[in-house]
């Protein structure tokens, strides 16, 4: 008696949903073609300005930004393989005890995704501080706008790969308990895909490093 | 490619509601005009089309004499409006003797021609026959040479001037039903043209009310008024208009009277310069001058200089920030923080709008405003709103997917029950 729904199920949501996305989605066409034809057609098209956007809004939110991104986007990638693979092992560590210790490295593995996104958010952290639009030399406000975008940058550079090394690592780690489970050679050559998995969260946190090296934000 | 191009012309036409395109109609009573090309709908004939393809044919030859009925307006809505068109018994409406010549005798209609009137006076400038104007629109004491054609120019009655439209039409149309009985008496075989110079009524000279507060002199004055709870300075190429401007912390110049302009200036489209003074009790003591000029690059003008003479020093205060395009008038409600470098000296100006160029009809035009629409502090809180919204609805969905397990579910199987021992 395997019931498999097709579509977004009415017995979740008592509705089906398609009208909700496309009435939504319509909408806010309607309202984005409608702002940019009254500034297209009333002439003011250079009004609708991004360079604009990012002179004028602060260093600071881009930088804070940055630093949320890494320690929260790793934190979710790091929670998903964990809760992913400590299902698999205790669920079969019932069948299989011996399973449990080994198996705590691909545990490890994804702690670590974690652990490079709070060392990456202390050192993007650290380079804030304070500077005077107006009072501070150009070169000095020229470097606050650049280290915002560069933290903000390095931010997502390692939160979005943090998140996926975390989500690889949970799933082969998941799979490699079940493996172990029913035949305990196969755990090791499980691990060297752990370590492909877990590589890509150190590339990340390597061109996170690179781009915010190096910058100065304020006089300190 | 044509068909584009005709889909173009009709919305151009909607779009910009030209008032060079007029419709022709020409009738004959002894020429069959199956020779001249038809027009398509849509298509508005060219004057060179039109002087080669229609009037050429019609002012050579035999049968050459054509009569042309020229008045200031005319246009399809009249047609629509004033010939009675819904009436599938109708006569015509205004245009009796019209709609009979066309239903009766050969008859041409070209819906829309693109400025008729030069291609007409063309012909008539080169014109190998006689030209006879009609006065009086008159055409019985008319002598017509048999041997070459003839060109006879009615000039009806101006519409714009009449006091009804419909009066002025139904008055063109008993001249034209008259005129062509006399020819037709006559004898002379002729084509008939009728046509207008423009579409569109001339602009009406009525006065606007607005200006009956305006004192405003020849092209290179305006003058000083109240107007809206603030000092207006009105004239035909430079409108500015302030309610108070502030300098320093304390003085405040908000009255209308006492403005006074010293020098205006607007020599071409490239510069504009305004000079002002402001009294007290009959003392001078501010006076401003403004430079405007139009970067030739980015198409915007911005005000070049300013200089500010306030308590007997002169002041050169930076106003870059009032700079628009071509076309629209820079508004402020408040421009502060303006300072004169190495000195001291703040002034702002409140409810500020200025236009030096492009001024038409003693309007300002659209405002390009100091502040946008969202400003950046709005931008930023709505970012960081619809990061938390993201991720609210990310953990939303979440938590919707979240099911009971189903698998073992068995609805035809029996039902588990569980004694509950109280």
């Amino acid at each position: 008696m395997d019931y498999q729904p097709e579509k977004p199920s009415t017995k979740q949501m008592g509705v089906s949903l398609f009208p909700v996305y496309f009435i939504t989605l319509m909408l806010g066409t309607l309202a984005i073609l409608i702002i940019a034809f009254y500034y297209i057609l009333t002439g003011k098209g250079t009004r609708i300005d991004f360079g604009w956007f990012l002179e004028q809004t602060s260093p600071y939110m881009w930088a804070s930004f940055g630093v949320a991104i890494t320690i929260s986007f790793s934190v979710v990638g790091a929670a998903w393989g964990i809760f992913t693979t400590g299902a698999s092992i205790l669920g079969g560590g019932v069948k299989a005890p011996r399973i449990k210790t080994k198996n705590l490295i691909s545990i490890i593995f994804c702690e670590a995704v974690a652990i490079y996104g709070i060392i990456m958010a202390i050192i993007i952290g650290q380079g804030i501080s304070a500077f005077d639009a107006e009072k501070d030399t150009d070169q000095i406000v020229r470097d606050s706008y650049d280290a915002g975008f560069r933290m903000f940058a390095a931010g997502v550079t390692v939160g979005v790969s943090n998140v996926a090394c975390g989500i690889t690592v949970g799933i082969v780690g998941s799979g490699a308990a079940l493996a172990d489970a029913q035949n305990s050679t196969l755990f090791v050559k499980i691990l060297i895909l752990e370590i492909f998995a877990s590589v890509i969260g150190l590339f990340g946190l390597i061109v996170g490093i690179l781009q915010i090296v190096g910058v100065k934000m304020g006089t300190k | 490619m044509e068909g584009v191009l005709r889909c173009i012309a009709i919305l151009s036409c909607f779009c910009l509601a030209s008032s060079t395109k007029v419709p022709v109609l020409l009738w004959s009573s002894s020429r069959s005009f199956a020779d001249l090309p038809q027009s398509n709908g849509g298509q508005t004939v060219v004057s060179s089309d039109f002087s080669n393809q229609y009037l050429k044919p019609l002012t050579t030859g035999n049968n050459g004499n054509l009569v042309v009925f020229v008045q200031d307006k005319l246009s399809l809505q009249d047609f629509t409006q004033h010939a009675d068109v819904y009436n599938p018994e109708s006569d015509g409406g205004v245009f009796k003797n019209v709609k009979g010549f066309m239903d009766e005798l050969s008859s041409l209609s070209l819906p829309s021609v693109h400025l008729p009137g030069p291609a007409i006076d063309d012909i008539i400038k080169t014109f190998e026959g006689k030209v006879h104007h009609v006065k009086d629109q008159d055409a019985s004491k008319i002598d017509f040479d048999s041997k070459l054609p003839n060109l006879v120019i009615v000039k009806l009655t101006s519409i714009s001037d009449s006091p009804n439209e419909e009066e002025g039409f139904r008055k063109n149309d008993e001249t034209i039903g008259r005129v062509v009985k006399q020819l037709a008496k006559r004898g002379v075989k002729y084509s008939a043209l009728y046509t207008a110079t423009s579409s569109k009524a001339a602009e009406s000279n009525k006065v606007r009310t607005r200006r009956g507060l305006l004192s405003v002199g020849a092209d290179n004055s305006g003058t000083f008024i109240e107007y809206a709870n603030g000092t207006l300075y009105n004239s035909s190429c430079i409108l500015m208009y302030v309610r108070s401007i502030n300098i320093g912390n304390s003085t405040q110049l908000n009255d209308p009277k006492s403005f006074t302009m010293t020098d205006h200036s607007c020599v071409d489209n490239k510069t504009a310069s305004l000079a002002f003074t402001y009294k007290n009790n009959s003392e001078i003591i501010m006076t401003m001058s403004l430079i405007m000029n139009v970067n030739n690059v980015s198409g915007y003008w911005s005000i070049d200089t300013a200089t500010v003479n306030w308590n007997e020093t002169t002041y050169n205060v930076t106003l870059s920030k009032v700079s628009a395009p071509w076309g629209f008038s820079y508004h402020c409600s408040s421009l502060e923080k303006l300072v004169a470098r190495n000195s001291d000296f703040t002034m702002s100006l409140e409810g500020f709008q200025l236009q030096p160029f492009d001024v038409m009809d003693y309007k300002f035009s659209d405002g390009w405003d100091c502040v946008p629409f969202f400003s950046e502090v709005i931008w930023m809180g709505l970012i960081a709103t619809l990061a938390f919204v993201l991720i609210l609805l990310f953990g939303f969905s979440m938590l919707a997917s979240v099911t009971t397990q189903d698998r073992f579910d068995d609805p035809k199987g029996k039902t588990i029950t569980v004694n509950v021992n109280e």
